[in-house]
């Protein structure tokens, strides 16, 4: 880490406490069967340090807003629209080629889902490693493999298998490859798309030990998308919880999880099975709707165990005990 | 003994050949290697463990899927042997899956899926009558409407639902279910979860629960039994072995697992380094020795563990407890 | 089968496979009419009756419709007769032109005079190919003795001179050389009718004055006059005076039926091949495999060049061996590869564990999942089949008795078809052909196009 922040001294400090702001984040994909509100109006702030855990179910829009921030967008588009502020810089006029250059990988890098069955199986996996700064900074191969050598060791991975192939390694050793792929560059925020989903309790425990041990030693801010709350509670500090497209929840961590808010949180919550303690399990009868023509009002109200008349108009997202939003009108 | 024991399984080995070429084998998976336990009638079983630690080839070998190495397996006092007619057998038992949209042909219709295990074994009379009883027992109502639906027309949650039916549709004595519930949403984990303890409940049935996810094992069996590297570590009472693991590799099992809380995130897990072993050359002796904070060495390096009694009905494969 | 319909119902969303389905759907409807309208035994006289049958038609003649295109207006055969028209003659002879009148005069106890007056309107601005006269008498023993003279429009008159006739004589008028220097070395197709200057020849009424003397009471005599004309028909004809129409319109369905039959039996035998294979694994693919990797460097054309030149060159034997050479052909590979992982699928393993047999694994729950990847597939075969097979024809070892596309190219340049100028000889079976190849690319490519996503799925 070290060796790359002498190289680039001068973006390293002076900078606001929010590292990430999105604000009105929309967007939309087409499809045969109409256009899909994937991300609908998302607004969140990232502080440097901090790590915001999106948590939503299958089909929310969680990877949605990840490819929205980054930028990654499939080709049936259909409006994408918002603000991204990195730093307090708007990353939405730039040019996709600036972008490529200024954003993704050196500011914001991204552990996508399952991307370690992703990788290359014909190239070492010291040259993927190194691949990023190649390219970005354009660091010569030597250089850029002692680099590696530093981030895979971070990561728990020993040196002698940058020389390897993909699948050489375990599922586990892949992931924390992947994760050296995502730090290579030293990005400030890294953004993690269900990055424990496919492995073992274990493999998974070592992993989340050692984001942990990243984001403590090195200042990185992280942006963590899951279905899984238990996990999730290892790093996040701060929770945000998506429905249908939209954040219904954006709270403390240390608040959330012994006492989420919107009803949809305290449902999904209540449905976490225990290790620890006795507790009846709830389950949420129905289904989340279609993304394409989502019902008007409050999107939980069809399966919400106290919704009433107001709920048939949206709600807004309400500031509830300072630092807390939710976007349900039992709290207004 | 034999009274109330629906399974019986001794001494199961199932090894895979590895092959290279036409040049004959280079060795054996020894997916499943020297399992003994019983199945008692209505009783639920969960067997834990990671990827790679053979449940997976255990749930296929006692649905007759595989023959097995060495070892047998029992049903009612019978024996199965690996080549004759099983077809007595696959009526007794069903088989719940992991992926639902994946164990569902997803060119055939809901009746269709329901009737093919009928058809083929032969169930004639009633054939419409019990399927629609089963759909009104997984709670696919009302019945007219889930008939004539494809799969990809159904939520996760009810495929799933629909896979259950049709392992209840030859009314079996026994269902193996194989990680039921790991790709479906939390939401709809927990009504899968109570729709098969129910069904369990009510038919009396035995069921082997098959799951990486200790947490939802509470709410679901009587018992646990442990595996690591093809092999049952620790056999327990279900509340038995989550207050008092007494094998290394359940206690760190149990310590990886987090609940949502949000002090998790300031203290690191105290999980054993490094990766399963290989099924192909598994370590000598005790097969966790090489992860295992209590090794003791020339012992656990040596001598495989022989089944020990710490407790009354709580078995572990630990040198810990001679 | 779902599948299949909402990929065919998805169809619409394409404009090309729209037009593919509109050709595929006019080949089809041609098909039909041909059947009905030309019957199998009928269609094989008129291909393989001999010159008899095309007696009325020029040789190499142009399609008719290229009159639409020329300012010049080239003639169309024009028969006048006082036979009635044999019942084979193809409509487009229009005996309208021309008026065979008959007049006789009975000159003795035994002999007759009889004038036949073959009068025609000549309005073209070229000259026929040809021009012949077909006399028929009735006689015991005493041949008639016949005059012949032609006048032209503008009232000159020509001797063709005389001649005994014999029960059925034919005077090529075209081939007379006695009459061709008398007409100044011009051949007597241009002479008889060219005008006394220019290159045009005199459009207005000509008329053939055949003058007979017969020597019997019951001797009779008939004429017909037939001005060969340089177009014919909608398709032309070829150097056996044949309508090439009967070839491209029967070319139609036994192209389509040859290319369906043909995919019918691979695609579905490949995969139940395949299925087989995937299913059994061990020898029993590994046999499948190797006769499939055999199979696919064995080089298809030179095997049929050798059975047709040695066995058999019957359209059946030739589907029978193109059938069995393409069954283990690339298409094993393909299947192979999807049902690798459609065997690993949850699905069979649970069919397996409520005790499917493997027969019913393989025709219930592996094929299924298979077809709908097959239908693209089998659509883009047709024409490849079709190709074949005319390709065969092409190097004459086409079916001996029927007409087909490839049989149309096989005379053409057996002829020098491009050589002499018979372009339309070319034309028409090739554009039929890559209609054919066209319009089912088109519908393959779509179906394709909207399959494919799936396989991903698989």
């Amino acid at each position: 880490m070290k060796k790359l922040e002498s190289q680039k001294p001068e973006i390293r400090r002076q900078k606001s406490e929010t590292l990430l702001r999105v604000e009105n984040l929309k967007l939309y994909f087409r499809t045969t069967q109409g256009i899909v509100q994937a991300v609908d109006d998302i607004s969140f702030d990232l502080e440097r340090n901090q790590a915001l855990a999106i948590l939503g179910e299958s089909g929310c829009g969680k990877t949605s807003l990840a490819r929205a921030v980054l930028r990654l967008l499939p080709r049936n588009v259909h409006s994408y629209s918002g603000r991204v502020r990195l730093d307090d810089v708007d990353l939405m006029p730039l040019s996709e080629e600036r972008f490529r250059k200024e954003v993704r990988w050196t500011k914001i890098s991204l552990v996508a889902q399952a991307a370690m069955n992703s990788l290359n199986p014909v190239l070492k996996v010291g040259d993927q490693v190194a691949e990023p700064l190649i390219v970005h900074y354009g660091v010569d191969k030597h250089n850029a493999w002692a680099r590696a050598q530093e981030v895979v060791q971070l990561v728990g991975v020993p040196v002698d298998f940058l020389q390897r192939y993909a699948f050489e390694l375990s599922g586990g050793m892949r992931q924390r490859v992947v994760i050296a792929m995502s730090l290579v560059t030293n990005p400030d925020l890294i953004i993690l798309d269900e990055p424990t989903s496919a492995l073992d309790v274990l493999t998974q425990a070592n992993i989340m030990n050692t984001l942990k041990r990243i984001k403590q030693e090195f200042q990185k801010s992280f942006f963590l998308i899951t279905h899984d709350i238990a996990t999730s509670s290892e790093v996040a500090d701060r929770v945000a919880i998506m429905y249908a497209g939209q954040l219904v929840e954006l709270s403390d961590a240390a608040q959330f999880y012994p006492d989420p808010l919107h009803p949809y949180s305290q449902k999904l919550m209540a449905s976490v099975p225990r290790l620890r303690e006795e507790r009846k399990l709830e389950f949420i009868p129905g289904r989340p709707p279609s993304l394409i023509n989502p019902p008007s009002g409050c999107r939980f109200a069809p399966r919400c165990p106290v919704r009433f008349s107001q709920c048939d108009t949206e709600p807004p997202l309400i500031e509830v005990q300072g630092r807390r939003l939710v976007k349900c009108w039992l709290y207004r | 003994m034999s009274k109330g024991i629906l399974l019986s399984v001794k001494d199961l080995r199932m090894h895979f050949e590895l092959r290279r070429g036409a040049f004959g084998r280079t060795g054996f998976v020894r997916a499943v290697d020297g399992l003994s336990f019983d199945l008692r009638q209505g009783e639920a079983v969960a067997f834990v463990g990671e990827s790679g630690c053979g449940k997976s080839t255990l749930a296929k070998t006692i649905l007759g899927l595989y023959h097995p190495t060495e070892g047998e397996v029992l049903f009612e006092g019978q024996r199965l042997n690996g080549a004759g007619d099983l077809r007595w057998y696959r009526a007794q038992i069903g088989y719940v899956q992991q992926d639902p949209y994946g164990a569902l042909p997803p060119f055939m219709s809901v009746h269709r899926i329901l009737a093919e295990p009928l058809v083929i074994n032969g169930v004639k009379q009633g054939k419409d009558q019990r399927i629609d009883e089963a759909l009104e027992e997984v709670k696919l109502t009302p019945v007219e409407d889930f008939l004539s639906k494809f799969p990809h027309q159904l939520s996760g949650g009810q495929q799933q639902r629909l896979v259950i039916a049709r392992a209840m549709i030859l009314k079996p004595k026994f269902i193996v279910a194989d990680e039921p519930v790991s790709m479906l949403d939390a939401s709809v984990r927990v009504e899968i979860l109570e729709l098969l303890r129910g069904l369990q409940r009510s038919h009396n049935l035995a069921i082997i629960y098959i799951t990486h996810d200790l947490s939802t094992v509470r709410y679901f069996a009587e018992r646990i039994f442990v595996m690591y590297a093809g092999k049952i570590i620790e056999k327990a009472g279900v509340s038995e072995l989550l207050q008092n693991p007494a094998h290394p590799y359940t206690k760190a099992l149990l310590a990886a697992i987090p609940d949502p809380d949000p002090a998790n995130a300031t203290t690191f897990k105290k999980v054993p380094a490094g990766e399963p072993p290989s099924l192909i050359t598994p370590p000598s002796g005790c097969r966790f020795h090489p992860r295992c904070p209590a090794f003791m060495k020339g012992l656990c390096d040596r001598e495989t563990p022989p089944e020990f009694e710490p407790k009354s009905g709580h078995l572990v494969e630990c040198w810990l407890y001679r | 089968m779902r599948a299949i319909q909402s990929g065919l119902r998805e169809l619409r969303q394409y404009p090309s496979a729209l037009v593919g389905v509109g050709i595929i759907v006019f080949l089809i409807c041609l098909s039909l009419y041909t059947v009905i309208a030309i019957p199998y035994g009928e269609a094989i006289t008129l291909w393989r009756g001999g010159e008899d049958i095309w007696q009325e038609s020029p040789r190499n003649a142009q399609p008719g419709w290229i009159n639409l295109f020329s300012a010049k207006k080239l003639p169309e055969t024009i028969v006048v007769s006082t036979l009635r028209p044999s019942p084979l003659s193809p409509s487009s002879v229009a005996p309208g032109e021309g008026l065979g009148g008959r007049a006789s005069k009975t000159l003795s106890p035994d002999g007759k005079a009889v004038t036949i007056s073959l009068a025609l309107d000549y309005r073209y601005d070229d000259f026929p190919s040809e021009i012949t006269l077909f006399l028929e008498a009735k006689f015991a023993e005493v041949l008639p003795y016949v005059t012949l003279r032609w006048r032209t429009p503008d009232g000159r008159g020509i001797s063709l001179g005389e001649r005994k006739v014999k029960a059925s004589e034919r005077y090529n008028i075209s081939q007379d050389t006695h009459l061709e220097r008398r007409l100044g070395g011009k051949p007597p197709e241009i002479g008889l009718l060219a005008a006394s200057q220019g290159e045009a020849p005199l459009q207005g009424r000509y008329e053939l004055q055949v003058e007979g003397t017969l020597f019997e009471p019951q001797s009779d005599l008939d004429a017909k006059l037939v001005i060969y004309g340089t177009v014919h028909g909608f398709a032309g004809t070829d150097h056996k005076r044949r309508d090439l129409m009967i070839a491209l319109l029967w070319g139609t369905p036994i192209a389509l039926a040859f290319g369906f039959i043909v995919a019918v039996g691979t695609s579905f035998t490949t995969l139940i091949i395949a299925a087989i294979g995937t299913w059994y694994g061990r020898w029993i693919d590994a046999f499948i495999q190797r006769i499939t990797e055999v199979n696919i460097i064995l080089p298809t054309l030179p095997i049929l060049i050798m059975i047709g030149t040695f066995y058999s060159r019957s359209i059946w034997v030739m589907m029978i061996v193109i059938t069995a050479l393409s069954i283990f052909g690339a298409g094993i590979k393909v299947y192979r590869a999807i049902f690798l992982q459609v065997k690993e699928s949850p699905y069979i393993e649970a069919a397996r564990a409520y005790g499917a047999s493997n027969l019913r694994v393989i025709v219930r729950y592996m094929v299924p999942r298979v077809i709908p990847v097959l239908v693209p597939g089998f659509v883009t075969l047709i024409p490849g089949l079709v190709f074949l097979e005319a390709s065969l024809a092409v190097l004459g070892l086409g079916d001996p008795v029927l007409p087909t596309w490839g049989k149309v190219l096989n005379d053409a340049s057996a002829n020098g078809a491009l050589y002499k100028g018979y372009y339309y000889w070319v034309l028409g079976p090739s554009v039929l052909l890559m209609l054919t190849g066209l319009g089912f690319a088109l519908v393959g490519f779509a179906l394709d196009r909207i399959f494919n996503p799936r396989l991903r799925g698989l």
